[in-house]
């Protein structure tokens, strides 16, 4: 009888204490699980951070190479907006940071008038009437540790620096035609060198003044070329500073030369 | 016999005990709540990095770096900076859940970091 007994506690606990091993067993499971999903959360979750900070840099950089680029030189005033394209047109900015790279890819063309999503650039993002709108194409990649989570998108943004290269440009070649009118005399063959000083000098006060309430500043400079005939050659600088970009105010200058007459 | 009886009984006690002090789910629940955190901290990195813009961190100086993100501390979270390896104050205390944003600026590498202040 005893014994009996003896060997049914013993089953008892058996149970007891396999059941207790079993539910155990699955609330692991279940932490376990909750663990991983929560690894796997934050993994998207930092790579989606990382990413769109990281595209937001690079389009950043981009535009600070872009005005690097812009402010280097004089640019033609005939299609001035074009050169300006040309000048950016494939230009480009890597970074990389935790795992994460991503490029950015100014393309030669000029992007829509929309606004954008790159809102980490605050004024920079988007394409607006009267400004430097610049379609840019970003790449990023990225994996969170252990690869389990990757990252790769590639989409297209469009950027801008807030000045509009056409307004020097036109304003280049208005200020040519003023010249060439106010050295119209030219054509009669007239090579006063007086006279055509006198002439330029009140043309290029002409064209400061206008300048000056577009927030641009003209140079106007020429050369009699010596001769049997009379030719003045006619150069206007015209330049637009205080533009706000990334590396800080920048200039934008365009120049043209005409011989006239 | 009955010696057996008893000896088996306290083997499956022993073992049965081990097993389940073995299989803590413990460590896991704080490793999701750990996870929790630190993607509650990146959240708040992020917001900190859209409310001032990249524009402006690439152009501030450290010390208005340090300045702007520190006025984000509060009692439960510490948010500093790092500014081309100088940091504003020292390194998250070890252990504590901590999340960064790092800014590879050509200029300056910015890195963004907060941490859960202690005792909480």
């Amino acid at each position: 009888m005893g014994k009996r007994r003896a060997v049914g506690a013993t089953l008892v606990s058996v149970i007891l204490f396999s059941s207790l091993i079993l539910s155990n067993a699955a609330i692991l499971a279940s932490a376990q699980e909750k663990a991983s999903a929560a690894s796997l959360v934050d993994g998207e979750s930092s790579l989606s951070a990382g990413a769109v900070t990281l595209q937001g840099v690079a389009g950043l950089e981009l535009l600070a190479s872009a005005q690097t680029a812009l402010s280097s030189r004089a640019f033609q005033c005939v299609n001035a907006t074009g050169e300006a394209h040309r000048a950016v047109g494939g230009l480009s900015a890597s970074v990389a940071s935790d795992g994460i790279s991503s490029t950015a890819v100014a393309s030669l063309g000029a992007g829509d008038y929309r606004p954008d999503n790159l809102s980490l650039l605050r004024g920079f993002d988007g394409g607006l009437p009267g400004r430097f709108d610049v379609a840019v194409k970003t790449m990023v990649n990225g994996s969170y540790p252990g690869g389990r989570v990757t990252y790769s998108k590639d989409e297209v943004h469009v950027l801008n620096l807030p000045f509009d290269p056409s307004t020097a440009g036109s304003f280049c070649l208005a200020a040519l035609g003023e010249l060439a009118s106010s050295l119209g005399f030219l054509s009669a063959g007239t090579c006063n060198a007086s006279q055509i000083a006198a002439a330029v000098s009140g043309a290029e006060a002409r064209i400061r003044a206008a300048a000056s309430p577009l927030g641009l500043k003209a140079y106007v400079t020429y050369e009699i070329d010596g001769g049997a005939s009379c030719f003045v050659t006619v150069d206007v600088r015209v330049a637009q500073g205080d533009i706000a970009g990334p590396n800080g105010p920048f200039i934008w200058t365009v120049e043209e030369a005409e011989r006239l007459p | 016999m009955r010696f057996l009886d008893l000896a088996a009984a306290a083997l499956v006690a022993v073992i049965s005990v081990s097993l389940v002090a073995f299989m803590d789910p413990l460590p896991f629940s704080a490793a999701s709540q750990r996870y929790a955190e630190e993607a509650a901290l990146r959240g708040l990195l992020l917001r900190i990095v859209y409310a001032e813009g990249l524009p402006w961190f690439r152009s501030a100086t450290p010390r208005q770096i340090c300045y702007a993100v520190e006025a984000y501390t509060n009692s439960s979270v510490t948010v500093s900076a790092v500014v081309n390896g100088i940091s504003c104050r020292g390194p998250p205390p070890e252990g504590a859940a901590s999340a960064t944003l790092t800014l590879p600026f050509v200029p300056a590498r910015v890195t963004i970091q907060a941490w859960a202040s202690a005792g909480q």
